[in-house]
């Protein structure tokens, strides 16, 4: 008898740990509400929506508690027998009434916050942000910054070669950086399809369509690093295009703003050198993990025959002139965009040269970077005879 | 709906089946007056945005719609008319396109009801000398099995005379 | 009268598979529709488990984004399209006349066609999985421009949809008719069953936004094919417009889908609780100010397309609104089993359960119509919560109610109760383990149509997987259960259900074995 009580207590303290741990590992891994925010349009949202919330459950509660107990004391198997009334002017009146007195008592708040989240009106810097399949373009109006930003996760770990990260999925190789206790304001658009740009913790989601323009605003409280992703379905890589915002102290700010600006002076010095095979094809690899090997495929392969193979490509083996026109300008009426708008002249140099000497394309030549841009300027001109 | 008539002796007996037309031409008027403003109304706002097949699309339905009530209306005076009178079973029928009339010799003529379907459906006919017609296109399944019976019934009798 | 025989002839009792391709009897065709919704229901459930397969844990496993991207679309499409809305034609067909006392449809061979029509439309659609390029990956709303960006199946996919939305008008036209002027006389519009009520009003939205879905589509193909630019910005045109144009289909469509599963629910609980429906007159109110409000709220669906202010505001307290007479009709059910003699078999349990989830569904509904909370709840999990429980435990579990209500009256039999019991619990417990957790990841952040997820999404898909499975299986519980029912079982009786009133229970069970031989008579 001894021997056995300690097998019937252990399940059951076993089980106590368990119920006074649920809570933690219930934020931990299950989690319940919102993000924790971190504008004031954030904590508005949080707020409005814990009351409408807890609102619904009151009006569960009123309408469920009688169900339930007719359910049980008016069962025809206890003999119950039905009581046939089947009006009640007062009572339909009154719920009819009442619930539409609860609107409006919702909707004023509610109205407050709308009012608020879309005054967009004397911002202290302008983000333009272009979504683009599927990646963020930041250009800062005003500084002449601007920069891509792209999934940051090895392909690896999508297809479970590799242990995935921490922040799997959420993680960019080039952050938007804004200030913190500044008004920024985002002006949104598209190059191809609708994207939408949601960051939860800021409380903005916004969609960014093409032709148009779309603003939104956020002041973020507190430094940190927020993470969201695309949030309209834009294609095959719709998971892959997050959005990773680091918001930090104004002066940090201004310091990361000057650095910028003296990297692109430096990029626009490269662009001018001259390199070799190696170079740009290691180079290369990189523009091609970012940009280029959702349809294409890490093994040149594509997946056809919506997107089609660079292995033994035509265009790819052909000659320069065609394969760089491809890339420059895209195939209208299909996924291939036009990477003319989108990538330095460098980096499209680089891309064209690790095509035309990987997997089975043994081409052996190296394009520069400044044959990509006298081909630039031949467009240029090209479009300005055109008009 | 269906009219019996039917006399004391089992030789006598008449079943009239029209349509039903309960609300008149006020079906139609109903329907356009809850279609016609939004049609006009969402219909302007969509030439206006530029987006004319909008328009366009949705008149068709009303169009179907008119078409449907009117050949309602045309159809409304129609009759399928049986009517066993001792040794005849005559058939009458009216649409707006045909008149028939059909006479069967009572002694002679079979009652036929298929079952079209597990689901309930049935064909009732009425045969004779090799030939097949069919018989209460205006009743629902139901009253075809109820008349079915009741004729069977009455035409037994008759021969038994 | 030779020509006239030999005419007729030919019409009569077909056998074999023509029987089934020429029938024009009400009851015939609705067992079609029916038939052919649990065919699809099965086909895009399917669809379901590789999605939710993919979605079990983080990582791509069993499918490529591109696949998993044409599944959920073909779900959308083929549950909307296929299932439900033909599920609910089958029982506007079945049900419609014996209700009002009309011998069938009013034009029995265009309701033939409306039917044959959906087979073709599903061919096209299933097919488009197997033509270069796979299916149509667009998402079942196909937003231009990404619509336009695809292959050969997205002009399938516009084909089976112009075919679809012509089978749907020409049953609503056959439908509005039949009703309004087919009924018995002395069947008054406000004696009419809820269910027949809430059918007019349905066909009625059907005639009115089943155009400008197909509108819409040919707009998409001709800016596809034509050198159009309704919808293409760098031809001038606007993808927003195109938005405004689809939801103003699509949300009518969502009640389209809600209002017949609301008169299901209005025959069977009052058949259960022993009385007569409560306040039947703000019932039948209810339903038409839903209808009405439908063509007033789209713009719901694109808070964060970025509207003015003033455009925000109105949708959102438009969208509010409707809350007013669905909870009315919520109100009524809940007063309908008060002080009732209540039962609970099968049909009565799928309709209390609808009660419970449907009005989640409508909570979630009412969170989401607020502006500031859909900025972070548009698109995510959330919403995928939101529909699944007005469209699964709304719709669906009606229709499941309906179908064992109907069953006994259809085919003669009584159904398993036991095992129809069972296939209730499974299905709501399943439900709940798989849709409720939803709420919390896109409250976490989660978008939706994405096939794979960063990890502190991973548990709670998990669980939302395993319950999908059970869910999935358990359907083929009811299958059984239908095929069984069919076959044989318990005579059913004039009145399976003692406490049932409206007038198909006057007939036999099945019908046509004995009937009255004159009109029946509305009391």
């Amino acid at each position: 008898m001894r021997l056995k009580e300690p097998t019937t207590t252990r399940p059951a303290l076993l089980a106590a740990g368990l119920l006074l741990s649920l809570p933690a590992l219930a934020e931990y891994r299950f989690p319940l509400n919102l993000q924790p925010p971190v504008t004031i349009i954030g904590h508005r949202i949080y707020d409005l929506s814990t009351t409408i919330n807890w609102i619904c459950f009151g009006i569960f509660l009123v309408v469920f508690i009688p169900m339930f107990y007719a359910l049980w004391r008016h069962r025809k198997s206890i003999g119950h027998e039905a009581h046939h009334v089947h009006e009640h002017p007062l009572l339909e009146t009154l719920w009819t009434i009442v619930p539409f007195l609860v609107l409006i008592g919702i909707a004023i708040p509610t109205t407050a916050v709308v009012v608020e989240m879309k005054d967009t009106s004397k911002p202290d810097m302008t983000i333009k942000v272009t979504g683009r399949q599927w990646k963020w373009e930041y250009e800062y109006l005003g500084e002449d910054v601007k920069f891509l930003s792209n999934l940051a996760t090895p392909r690896e770990q999508i297809s479970n070669q590799a242990p995935k990260g921490e922040h799997y999925l959420l993680e960019v190789d080039k952050p938007l950086v804004v200030p913190t206790d500044r008004k920024v304001r985002l002006v949104f658009t598209a190059e191809d399809v609708i994207h939408a740009w949601w960051v939860p913790a800021l409380g903005v989601k916004q969609d960014a369509i093409p032709g148009f323009i779309r603003d939104s605003w956020f002041k973020v409280d507190l430094p940190g690093t927020y993470r969201g992703q695309c949030a309209e379905l834009c294609g095959v890589d719709h998971a892959y295009m997050p959005i990773v915002v680091e918001a930090v102290p104004p002066d940090k700010f201004a310091i990361w703003m000057n650095d910028q600006k003296t990297r692109l002076a430096e990029a626009r010095a490269a662009a001018s050198k001259e390199y070799a095979l190696p170079e740009l094809v290691a180079m290369g690899q990189k523009v091609y993990q970012a940009n280029c090997v959702a349809c294409h495929q890490a093994n040149g392969q594509g997946l056809p025959p919506a997107f089609p193979p660079l292995d033994g490509s035509k265009v790819v083996t052909g000659p320069v002139e065609g394969h760089l026109t491809v890339v420059f300008n895209g195939r209208p009426g299909t996924a291939m965009q036009a990477f003319g708008k989108q990538l330095s002249d460098v980096d499209i140099a680089a891309v064209i040269t690790y095509e035309r000497n990987s997997w089975n394309n043994k081409t052996g030549i190296a394009v520069q970077p400044r044959e990509i841009l006298a081909f630039r300027e031949s467009q240029a001109q090209k479009v300005a005879a055109g008009k | 709906m269906v009219e019996c008539v039917r006399a004391g002796d089992p030789a006598h007996f008449c079943v009239t089946a029209r349509p039903n037309y309960v609300a008149g031409g006020a079906g139609l008027r109903v329907a356009m007056v809850v279609l016609l403003p939004w049609w006009g109304g969402i219909g302007a706002a969509f030439v206006k945005l530029g987006a004319w097949p909008v328009t366009l699309f949705m008149l068709l339905p009303l169009l179907g719609l008119a078409w449907a009530f009117h050949q309602v209306e045309r159809h409304a005076g129609d009759f399928e008319r049986l009517t066993l009178d001792d040794d005849r079973l005559v058939l009458d029928t009216h649409t707006p396109d045909a008149d028939q009339h059909l006479e069967f010799n009572s002694h002679w003529v079979q009652v036929a009801l298929y079952s079209t379907s597990a689901g309930g459906g049935n064909v009732l006919t009425l045969r004779s000398h090799g030939k097949e017609v069919a018989f209460g296109h205006l009743l629902s399944d139901e009253e075809r099995t109820a008349i079915s019976r009741e004729l069977n019934l009455r035409l037994a009798q008759i021969k038994h005379y | 009268m030779d020509a006239i025989a030999h005419h007729i002839r030919h019409e009569e009792h077909p056998t074999g598979l023509m029987r089934w391709l020429t029938t024009t009897n009400h009851k015939d065709i609705g067992t079609l529709y029916l038939w052919f919704s649990l065919t699809m229901f099965f086909f895009a459930g399917a669809l379901a488990m590789v999605i939710r397969a993919e979605l079990f844990q983080p990582g791509l496993q069993v499918v490529q984004p591109q696949i998993f991207n044409q599944l959920t679309t073909m779900h959308g499409l083929v549950m909307i399209f296929g299932a439900i809305m033909p599920a609910l034609v089958g029982f506007a067909n079945w049900q419609i006349p014996l209700m009002i006392g009309a011998p069938d449809m009013a034009f029995p061979r265009l309701n033939n066609w409306s039917f044959w029509l959906l087979p073709v439309a599903a061919t096209l659609l299933v097919s488009s999985f197997f033509v270069p390029g796979g299916s149509m990956a667009g998402g079942w709303t196909m937003y231009p421009p990404l619509y336009i960006q695809g292959g050969i199946s997205y002009d399938m996919t516009i084909l089976a949809v112009h075919i679809l939305g012509l089978s749907s008008i020409m049953g609503a036209i056959n439908i509005i008719v039949t009703i309004l002027n087919l009924r018995a006389p002395g069947m008054t519009m406000m004696k009419l069953p809820l269910f027949v009520w809430t059918w007019l009003i349905t066909a009625f939205l059907l005639v009115a936004v089943m155009p400008v879905l197909a509108s819409v589509v040919t707009m998409l193909l001709t800016d596809r094919h034509f050198g159009t630019h309704f919808f293409n910005a760098a031809g001038g045109g606007d993808p927003v417009m195109y938005q405004h144009i689809f939801w103003t289909f699509g949300h009518p469509e969502v009640y389209i889908m809600i209002l017949p599963a609301f008169g299901i629910i209005s025959s069977i609980i009052p058949t259960f609780a022993r009385k007569k429906l409560f306040g039947y007159t703000s019932m039948v109110y209810a339903v038409a100010a839903i209808a009405l409000l439908s063509f007033l709220v789209w713009a719901h669906h694109m808070f964060t397309v970025g509207m003015p202010v003033a455009g925000q505001l109105y949708f959102m307290y438009a969208t509010m609104l409707i809350s007013v007479p669905t909870g009315v009709k919520v109100f009524n059910w809940v007063a309908t089993l008060w002080r009732g003699s209540i039962s609970f078999e099968t049909p009565m349990l799928f309709a209390l359960a609808f009660v419970c989830l449907f009005t989640i569904g409508g909570f979630s509904g009412l969170v989401v119509s607020l502006v500031p909370v859909d900025i972070q709840l548009q698109d995510t999990y959330y919403v995928v919560a939101h529909f699944h429980y007005v469209l699964f435990s709304g719709s669906a579990m009606a229709i499941m109610g309906g179908v064992y209500y109907w069953l006994p009256k259809w085919t003669g039999h009584m159904y398993d109760e036991f095992l129809g019991q069972v296939h209730f619990w499974l299905t709501a417990i399943a439900f709940n383990i798989t849709f409720f957790p939803m709420h919390f990841l896109g409250l976490a952040g989660m978008p939706r149509r994405i096939p794979d997820y960063a990890l502190q999404f991973a548990d709670f898909n998990r669980l939302s997987s395993l319950g999908a499975f059970v869910l999935g299986a358990s359907q083929l519980i009811f299958l059984y259960v239908v095929v069984k029912c069919i076959r044989g079982g318990a005579q059913a009786g004039d009145r399976p259900w003692e406490g049932a009133e409206s007038l198909e229970w006057t007939l036999t069970s099945p019908p046509p074995y004995h009937s009255f031989t004159v009109a029946p008579q509305v009391k």
